[in-house]
């Protein structure tokens, strides 16, 4: 615990650093769609206004479980999924240095080490997209360094500490779920290879029983509670589409069934890149099976889960996969007992790992170079999603908003909060779409020329709406994507931001 | 489980083979219940209550379980039933006994021997509700059941099924009886035959409550490997 706690200054600046960052993107408006989907939700469920069945079967499970309980207990405001992303990047902090110092490094070369694995590229890129990324980093190490104990001894514990892994790989990020998949037929060379010869099929199953029976009762769930259980099929195709779009350019080829390999491809190579020293220590002990099988398992793992992730497209954009670099540097630093006569290759490697890690970043996610340009001249981004915030902004102290939150998530972020917005979740919503009538105090919609607006239901109810306004109605704010209209008798409070 | 109640200092009711006594204390207790058919587990309770502590000794006893469906009714019949004769035993005066064994012990009694019974008994109940349930896609129950127990009964549900099975997937790993594994996904099964026993005992205690059925032995075709000679130090 002492020890631990001597890791509190790389921890702190990893906070801050989060912080920051996150709140530079979240104002550049850089945040995936998918973030911006899951705080906008944890925002609604915190005010109360999605029904607890959907809570419940929300999905990835535990950065929309953390997130909503946070917004609950917070004020309205707060930057709940940057403190989570920088709560846990702190944690995985404390445990990697406890660790390093416990497999008998000294303090200074722990320190660096942490600060080398733990503020890595793609560390920082995982906790700056969000909270579900920062639970599959922290599940992602517990898999790895519990893989070296299940190899060593194969006891019920190490069965439970990988069983547990699996179960929060898959709830906390669509890709963790592809990862556990892809990790399944490799689990086998996990296992104590006296034990693995006599029922190896039934190790297997102890392993994968908890994340099978979690997902069956979470189907269950879904079935139970109508809701979201089975969005994780669909919501990630778009941060899919993205990052295919950016590996083509990358590529110079067309979205195929040949991106698949290619993604595996670059998935080796930015691993790679982003963790020399993995690379330099399994070449060098190559005979040490024990040694070497668990980082070999978590890169053939992750490797799989990218060929899984594109050739399905269920899972979402694979990117995050690299920060299985980091982590697999962390592992090798911490158990290979070679590596304390051999500090300072280790921490060269480490170094070069970081820089390694920052063009694995440019390989795995060809469309972070143009955001991070466009961050630094302070250009303004994604136009449709600033143009959302800003919509969200302005209806701050309004009560009985008609828009879609679901298909623009970004103006509940804006406004901070869900309540007085009606949105899809709410009956007069569905009511009005379904009556083609509006008797909403305000309504707002988006360009049906822009990406957002060609989605929005209320663009669909009523096509004329954004270009002619409606009887009773007069306009009350606009910006470049958005229009917001007020019932006549509302007080004009909103004149002056036309 | 056993290390977990001595650890917790709840009463452990003793059971089957291998417990050691001291003559002097069994002699203070003034021997064991002729009327109880698990006069081992009341033991373990009055033990607790006369202030002695009952400890895990980390070793192996093998026995031959009961390997067919209707010997391990008979046997379990009898096991309830001793636990029924148990609790009633011991809660006709329950202020006595949480003076006597503490609040903690008594929970830990009332849970382990009472929960014991009671689930045996409640889960067919519970089974064809949810069958019901299932058939009429909630519209009958809805007004019958508040939202807040139907989420303790979904949890219950997938926690405590899911649970037990892991749990019984888990413990063969400790003595490498990894062959047992997929065995645990029969666990549901477990549960139906105990709800069977449960009510045969519950008939029993009415009706015969001292009667004793035996389990019939030398049934198993199984053979233990013997365990080796204890290596005596030059």
């Amino acid at each position: 615990m002492i020890r631990a706690v001597a890791a509190a200054p790389v921890a702190l600046v990893a906070f801050f650093m989060v912080m920051v960052l996150a709140a530079l993107a979240m104002r550049v408006g850089f945040v995936s769609d998918d973030a911006v989907s899951l705080w906008a939700g944890a925002i609604a469920a915190g005010d109360g206004e999605v029904p607890i069945g959907r809570i419940i079967a929300a999905y990835p499970s535990m950065p929309f479980m953390a997130t909503t309980l946070l917004e609950y207990l917070t004020p309205i405001g707060t930057p709940t999924p940057a403190l989570i992303a920088a709560s846990i990047l702190s944690l995985l902090c404390f445990l990697s240095f406890a660790a390093f110092r416990n497999s008998g490094i000294g303090f200074i070369v722990a320190t660096a080490a942490t600060a080398l694995t733990m503020l890595h590229p793609a560390m920082l890129r995982a906790a700056v997209a969000g909270p579900a990324e920062m639970f599959f980093v922290l599940f992602l190490f517990l898999f790895a360094s519990g893989l070296y104990d299940l190899r060593a001894r194969s006891a019920a514990p190490e069965v439970m500490t990988i069983g547990l892994a699996l179960v929060g790989l898959s709830f906390s990020h669509p890709v963790g779920a592809a990862l556990c998949i892809a990790s399944v037929p490799f689990l086998i060379l996990a296992v104590r290879p006296a034990l693995a010869a006599n029922a190896s099929a039934n190790m297997v199953i102890a392993l994968i029983f908890p994340t099978v029976f979690c997902v069956g009762a979470f189907s269950y769930v879904s079935w139970v509670f109508p809701g979201s259980g089975w969005s994780f099929l669909t919501a990630p195709e778009q941060s899919l589409a993205a990052w295919s779009a950016g590996m083509s350019r990358l590529v110079g080829m067309a979205p195929t069934p040949i991106l698949a390999i290619v993604a595996a491809i670059a998935t080796a190579a930015a691993l790679a890149l982003g963790a020399p020293l993995a690379v330099t220590t399994m070449v060098r002990i190559r005979s040490r099976l024990p040694l070497v099988m668990p980082p070999l398992i978590v890169a053939c793992a992750a490797v799989a889960a990218a060929v899984f992730t594109v050739g399905t497209g269920l899972f979402g954009d694979p990117a995050i996969l690299l920060a299985a670099a980091p982590i697999l540097a962390a592992s090798i630093l911490m158990r290979v007992p070679d590596m304390r006569e051999h500090r300072t290759f280790a921490l060269a490697m480490l170094a070069l790992g970081w820089l390694g890690g920052a063009v694995g970043l440019l390989i795995m996610d060809p469309r972070i170079g143009v955001q991070a340009r466009d961050a630094w001249t302070a250009t303004r981004g994604d136009r449709d999603r600033v143009d959302a915030l800003e919509l969200g902004h302005a209806t701050v102290g309004m009560a009985g908003v008609l828009v879609d939150t679901f298909n623009a998530p970004a103006v509940v972020l804006g406004r901070t909060q869900a309540s007085g917005l009606i949105g899809p979740n709410n009956e007069a919503f569905s009511l009005s779409i379904l009556f083609g009538r509006i008797d909403a105090p305000f309504v707002a919609l988006a360009d049906p020329q822009s990406a957002t607006g060609a989605q929005d239901r209320i663009n669909r109810a009523f096509p004329l709406l954004y270009r002619r306004g409606m009887k009773g109605y007069r306009l009350v704010y606009q910006n470049q994507t958005w229009r917001m209209y007020a019932r006549a008798d509302e007080p004009p409070r909103l004149a002056n931001q036309q | 489980m056993l290390p977990g109640l001595e650890r917790l200092k709840i009463p452990i009711p003793l059971g089957g083979t291998s417990n050691h006594f001291k003559t002097s204390v069994l002699r203070e207790l003034r021997g064991w219940d002729p009327f109880n058919v698990t006069e081992d587990a009341d033991l373990g309770i009055r033990l607790a209550q006369k202030g002695y502590r009952v400890g895990i000794v980390d070793s192996t006893t093998f026995e031959e379980a009961s390997c067919e469906a209707w010997q391990w009714i008979r046997q379990r019949t009898r096991w309830v039933k001793g636990y029924m004769q148990t609790f009633l035993v011991h809660t006709r005066r329950p202020l006595t006994m949480i003076r006597t064994t503490g609040l903690l012990g008594f929970t830990g009694f009332v849970l382990f021997i009472g929960g014991t019974i009671l689930s045996g008994i409640l889960n067919p109940i519970f089974w064809l509700l949810y069958a019901g349930w299932l058939v009429a896609i909630a519209a009958g129950f809805d007004p019958l059941f508040p939202q807040i127990l139907l989420f303790l009964s979904l949890f219950n549900l997938l926690a405590g099924n899911g649970a037990f099975t892991y749990l019984s997937m888990i413990a063969p790993i400790r003595r490498g009886w990894l062959g047992l594994i997929p065995f645990s996904l029969t666990v549901m099964g477990y549960w139906f035959l105990l709800s069977v026993a449960s009510y045969r005992a519950l008939g029993q205690l009415l009706v015969n409550p001292f009667h004793w059925e035996k389990t019939q032995h030398g049934v198993s075709r199984h053979e233990t490997p013997a365990v080796p000679p204890v290596e005596v130090a030059p």
